[in-house]
């Protein structure tokens, strides 16, 4: 079982690390910019590009290379941002209980009801200019409130057990409790709920870019959709186009989710089948 | 319940008319607000255009030189009593579709409408007129006074002014009173009453059908046009709408797209050239940069910016190519405008893409980099930047141009990136004339051309403080009070070579203080499919009517209906070629009229 | 007891409500914080295409500024918008001037819930079965294969797929229309033409969202299955000897709960997929006007869209929270 376990691990690390290699070493090793039309408009794959070109006639695997680094880099940014909101709401939510309790989980459940990505909208297209911190800025805001309940539920869960209940017993104070007993207990749940949130961001990027919400003068995978569905390229056929950035996409966040999933049976057993 | 049901389920599967006995067109906008010519355009829906009638049609793009034309449509003729008089004669056949002749009180009614209805858009002339007067039944007279006789404006009122038949609207107004252009719709078939060749016959959220009308009063006239019906179709995205109509399903498009593609595919689609550049020029984009903002009105730096633009390199790098624009604004392609330019102000004040003058301009002028940064400082030290050129997210084209744009400003030494806001946040900023520079319309052709984009672009009148929305035009605040005087002469000068001189003057500030930098010429999306209809105007068809059938322009589109022929027969047929276009008539008729007509006292 | 399910319900209604406010709060000022207004952007447009004279078209944007309010301080605006919600009204749409928005709301709206309705219960019914089924086989090739597919499935952006599956089967196989909600000329109603042609329009958004929202409720179902398995009563009925369907009944039936709170949650998300969705296929719906009234800043359209969705969504969990509280016995006790 345990070797299973790791497959999918090593698997889902593989394919997530291609991809970011593509990204980071890619434009090193194909050095075309994916900003200059080349003059050669929704070129098929050949030789001289590999995945074809644009209706600019601008290179879609530069720009593909490009896209992954924005992805990436709004993922990282965004899920850091929400994972410490998450675990500080759901922490405190979850250990305090009472009105401090119900109105943080009111204020979660708020975010949380509404669409994510009309939240994202709402907010994000009243910003003028959209660089990737912001928009990394605005996914990691909205972002925080599942983890802030699976936080709070794994806290209280935690509260009850037996060496929470000692260490009370013992005369440890709240925060010492909170930060040798509980947190330690959680930083593997941690982890991997920021594999997890950094796959969510990536997506909503990719949402919100795509219906032109999103970065506003950067290439992302989702700005690369935008301006395939802009153009039409579905029903022109140019496929070239408009598969790549959104199977990388997918790629991306499946291999992360898997990742995370793979992390959280190998440190909470009681998930792990019979 | 079960009868509702039942009546939902019989009675609504109507037949569509026949496909070769329909014209489609589309339109992108949102479903039909309702039919009720008053509400604002561009809301109000185009069918309007043809089931009630103007005065005459015009058109600024008339046979194979391109030129200004009137044709006679409700108005049988028209004479200039005085300077400030002109007497419209009625057609005496002219009636309403429910019998009722078409009057001169008509016509009085409906331009009244617009005093007391100010959204009452197309007919709101009253800034150029004083009065309608009725003289009998078929003749009225439009009466100006010397402030405000703008004789473009008169022309324009004359082509798209619709008349609406008062023994209708005269109970409708008394009953909405102020609210006519909000509450009323109008959107019962049965109740419209017009007088033009087609009538609403049924319209959903998607589709307005229109029916031919056969007793029409202009068929002897003007004959009836071909197609039974006319079908405008409304399509959620480009996308959608073009697909429909490379299947056939829609007739013609106004937008640009790549006809070769779709040529190399077998498809029967044209455009108005066969080859490139395929479209007709006008309606351009240039670069607008912001007086308000020194050290960005300094005249030799801007000069230094225009030299520094490859218009021609950017307008290549389009999907669809445009050509480079005049730096005049005007149209160099038609030879009446072109015959405006003058060459030696052009010569002396003008630019061509040259980036080794501009440094040298930036050079002498003491504009350069002292510092060591790449950047270029004023003599007083003043960084040329970091500034921003701007445009709006979705406008693909206009994003690459800006980019461009950018880029080349920074081979010269200006700290200048491109940025992008979407429509609402680029607008609201470029109207209050908060921006260094951006990439935006410079106008096209109407009657007036090219006073018209002087006027919005070098006229201190139509702008003020930044801040403050300024949405018509001059969004780069050029105040220069000098160019008041000869706008305002122009259009009340009968008098040809004055005119020129006049436009001299005009095209010396555009290019002594590069009010605008002219760069691309847009073109006029006209691509059609000969699929069912043929006798389209092009740059072949003889005496082609060619008009954009863009919705704000249509009633000038009206004639282009009348010259098809159904797909196999011989165009020239056509009732356009047979009845309507004998009665053309040149716009200088207009024009040598009023030089014509006994000053007014 | 019953005053703890009243007090409950009481909190819950409380929240809800709360919850509104804050929305509607936010949706009237969140438009209003930019630069530019819907006024400019109607006129800058009319301006673009009609080139009218300038008089006339600062006339026109006196007059619009004057009837929206639109140049007015923001409290005024405010007191103006709330004074018009009480008495139900949503207003007047700018960027589709002057239609009401409670008409353009009941023009586009039955047709997002068509298809999102249906969509939701579907994929709630497979996923949970097969979530279940992948538990019951937890550890088999099955369960190693089907759950990685599945959360494969359960990370495909929406918007891509949506293009995937048309560009496959509309595009290159052509079993399906071309996006569109139905053919153009035929009025919606009850009669066979209508329907059947709707249907086939309708079959391609709807698997789409489908199969994606499936890929989620069978994770959700099979961890929480799994849980179940593990918990102390199935070890207990295990150690009984019960047969190991019936354990599995059980466990579904304690597992089913939590989905049902998630039905309310994933309401939102797919309500936000879906949009986009609509989109891609050009399908009739709120996620063209939503599109349209923020790219036009269309105050009214906005806050009308965003107040109805919001009010779904919360109405929505407020109904599936009271459901749990009236079936789950441990709300009782607390």
């Amino acid at each position: 079982m345990k070797k299973l376990r790791n497959t999918r691990l090593i698997i889902s690390t593989g394919f997530f690390l291609s991809v970011v290699a593509l990204g980071v070493v890619g434009p090193w090793v194909y050095p075309v910019d994916p900003f200059s039309p080349s003059g050669k408009r929704t070129q098929p794959p050949s030789w001289e590009h590999p995945l074809g070109t644009d209706a600019h006639g601008r290179d879609v695997l530069a720009q593909l290379m490009h896209g992954i680094r924005t992805s990436l880099w709004i993922g990282v940014i965004a899920a850091s941002i929400a994972t410490p909101i998450g675990v500080l709401v759901g922490g405190i939510s979850g250990y305090k209980r009472g009105v401090l309790d119900e109105l943080l989980m009111a204020s979660t459940n708020i975010v949380l009801a509404f669409p994510p990505i009309l939240l994202l909208l709402l907010v994000t297209v009243f910003v003028p200019v959209r660089t990737r911190m912001v928009v990394a800025l605005l996914i990691g805001l909205t972002s925080w409130p599942l983890l802030a309940r699976a936080v709070r539920s794994q806290v209280m869960s935690l509260k009850e057990r037996q060496f929470t209940f000692l260490a009370r017993m013992a005369g440890l104070g709240d925060i010492k409790i909170v930060l040798v007993e509980l947190l330690p207990n959680m930083m593997s749940y941690v982890f991997s709920s920021f594999v997890w949130l950094m796959s969510g961001a990536m997506l909503a990027e990719a949402g919100l870019s795509m219906i032109g919400m999103g970065v506003t003068a950067d290439v992302s995978l989702g700005t690369m959709l935008f301006w395939a569905q802009m153009i039409d390229a579905v029903r022109r056929g140019l496929f070239w186009w408009f598969i790549p950035p959104g199977g990388i996409l997918t790629i991306m966040s499946a291999s992360l989710l898997l990742l995370a999933t793979a992390l959280d049976e190998l440190f909470n057993p009681k998930l792990r089948g019979r | 319940m079960m009868a509702l049901a039942g009546s939902l389920w019989v009675g609504v599967a109507q037949p569509l008319p026949p496909r070769h006995e329909t014209w489609v067109i589309h339109d992108l906008y949102s479903p039909p607000a309702g039919f009720n010519p008053l509400m604002v355009p561009g809301v109000a829906y185009w069918g309007t255009y043809i089931m009630y009638p103007t005065l005459f049609l015009g058109n600024v793009y008339y046979g194979p030189k391109l030129e200004e034309v009137l044709l006679p449509y409700l108005a049988s003729g028209f004479r200039w009593v005085d300077s400030l008089t002109l007497e419209v004669t009625l057609r005496p056949e002219a009636r309403w579709w429910d019998g009722v002749p078409i009057t001169a009180h008509d016509v009085k009614f409906s331009w009244e409408l617009g005093k007391r209805h100010p959204t009452y858009w197309n007919t709101a002339f009253w800034d150029f007129l004083e009065e309608v007067r009725v003289i009998d039944d078929k003749v009225v007279q439009f009466v100006t006074t010397p402030p405000k006789a703008v004789y473009f404006e008169l022309l324009r009122m004359l082509t798209t002014a619709l008349v609406l038949p008062r023994h209708r609207w005269e109970p409708l107004e008394a009953k909405y009173g102020a609210n006519l252009t909000v509450d009323f719709k109008d959107d019962d078939p049965a109740q419209i009453v017009g007088g033009g060749p087609y009538k609403l016959e049924r319209w959903d959220l998607d589709y307005a059908l229109y029916v031919r009308v056969d007793d029409w009063w202009g068929k002897d006239i003007f004959g009836l046009p071909r197609p039974k019906y006319l079908l405008h179709r409304t399509f959620k995205t480009a996308a959608a709408r073009n697909l429909a109509f490379e299947r056939g399903e829609v007739d013609a498009i106004c937008s640009v797209i790549e006809v070769w593609e779709l040529q190399a595919r077998g498809l029967p689609i044209r455009s108005y050239y066969d080859e490139p550049p395929y479209f007709l020029p006008s309606f351009g984009w240039g670069l607008f940069i912001n007086f308000a903002r020194p050290p960005l009105n300094d005249p030799i730096l801007r000069r230094a910016i225009a030299y520094a633009l490859p218009a021609e390199e950017i307008g290549r790098s389009l999907p669809v190519p445009h050509a480079p624009a005049h730096p005049t604004m005007i149209i160099d392609v038609y030879a009446w405008a072109k015959a405006l330019i003058d060459e030696k102000v052009v010569a002396d004040y003008g630019w061509r893409y040259d980036p080794e003058k501009a440094k040298q301009l930036l050079d002498a002028a003491g504009i350069v980099d002292r510092d060591g940064d790449g950047v270029r400082e004023m003599p007083d030290g003043t960084r040329l930047g970091p500034w921003t050129v701007t445009c709006w997210t979705g406008f693909a084209d206009g994003m690459l141009a800006t980019d461009l744009i950018a880029h080349h400003l920074r081979k010269i030494g200006i700290d200048v990136v491109a940025e992008f806001y979407d429509f609402v946040v680029w607008d609201g900023k470029v109207i209050r004339g908060e921006f260094d520079m951006t990439f935006r319309w410079i106008f096209g052709i109407t009657f007036g051309y090219p006073w018209n984009v002087f006027r919005a672009f070098l006229d201190p009148r139509v702008t003020g403080p930044v801040g403050t929305p300024y949405p018509v035009g001059n969004w780069h605040r050029y105040m220069n009070w000098a160019v008041v005087p000869i706008l305002d002469a122009i259009p009340k000068e009968p008098d040809p070579e004055k005119v020129k001189a006049y436009y001299s003057l005009l095209q010396l500030y555009q290019l002594r203080d590069v009010v605008v930098v002219p760069l691309l010429y847009g073109v006029i999306g006209h691509v059609f499919s000969e699929q069912y209809w043929v006798g389209w105007p092009t740059s072949t068809r003889p005496d082609g009517w060619m008009h954009s059938i863009v919705t704000g322009t249509w009633p000038g589109a009206l004639p282009q209906l009348f010259g098809l022929v159904p797909a196999g027969e011989d165009f020239m047929t056509s009732p356009y070629d047979t009845h309507m276009k004998r009665w053309i008539v040149p716009v200088s008729a207009f024009w040598d009229a009023l030089a014509k007509a006994p000053k007014a006292g | 007891m019953y005053l703890n399910v009243l007090r409950y319900l009481a909190r819950r209604v409380v929240f809800a409500l709360a919850a509104f406010l804050f929305f509607i709060v936010a949706i009237f000022t969140l438009p209003r914080l930019i630069p530019g207004n819907p006024v400019d952007v109607l006129v800058s447009r009319l301006v673009m295409q009609a080139q009218a004279n300038p008089e006339l078209i600062h006339a026109v944007h006196r007059k619009f500024m004057e009837e929206f309010g639109v140049g007015l301080p923001l409290w005024k605006q405010f007191t103006r918008f709330v004074a018009q919600l009480l008495r139900g009204d949503l207003g007047t749409s700018i960027s589709m001037y002057p239609r009401k928005v409670s008409e353009i709301l009941a023009l586009f709206l039955p047709w997002t819930v068509a298809l999102l309705i249906p969509a939701i219960l579907v994929s709630w019914a497979v996923g949970n079965f097969l979530g279940v089924l992948i538990a019951w086989r937890r550890g088999t090739v099955l369960d190693r294969v089907i759950t990685p597919i599945l959360l494969t499935i359960n990370r495909i952006p929406f918007y891509w797929f949506a293009m995937v599956m048309l560009f496959i089967f509309a595009v290159y196989l052509r079993f399906f229309p071309i996006g569109d909600t139905y053919r153009w000329g035929l009025s919606p109603g009850l009669n066979w033409n209508f329907v059947v042609n709707y249907l086939h329009h309708y079959a391609l958004p709807f698997l789409t969202l489908v199969v994606i929202s499936t890929g989620g409720w069978a994770i959700g179902m099979r961890s929480m299955t799994i849980y179940e398995l593990g918990s102390d009563y199935i070890l207990f009925a295990d150690l009984l000897g019960l047969p190991q369907r019936r354990l599995l009944a059980y466990a579904f039936r304690s597992a089913c709960l939590p989905q049902v709170t998630e039905l309310g949650l994933n309401f939102g998300l797919m309500l936000g997929g879906s949009l986009l969705l609509e989109l891609v296929f050009n399908y009739r719906g709120m996620g063209s006007i939503t599109f349209q009234a923020l790219s036009t800043l269309d105050y009214p359209l906005i806050q009308g869209i965003f107040i109805v969705l919001a009010a779904a969504v919360i109405a929505v969990n407020l109904v599936v929270d009271i459901v749990y509280g009236l079936v789950d016995p441990r709300i009782k006790v607390t």
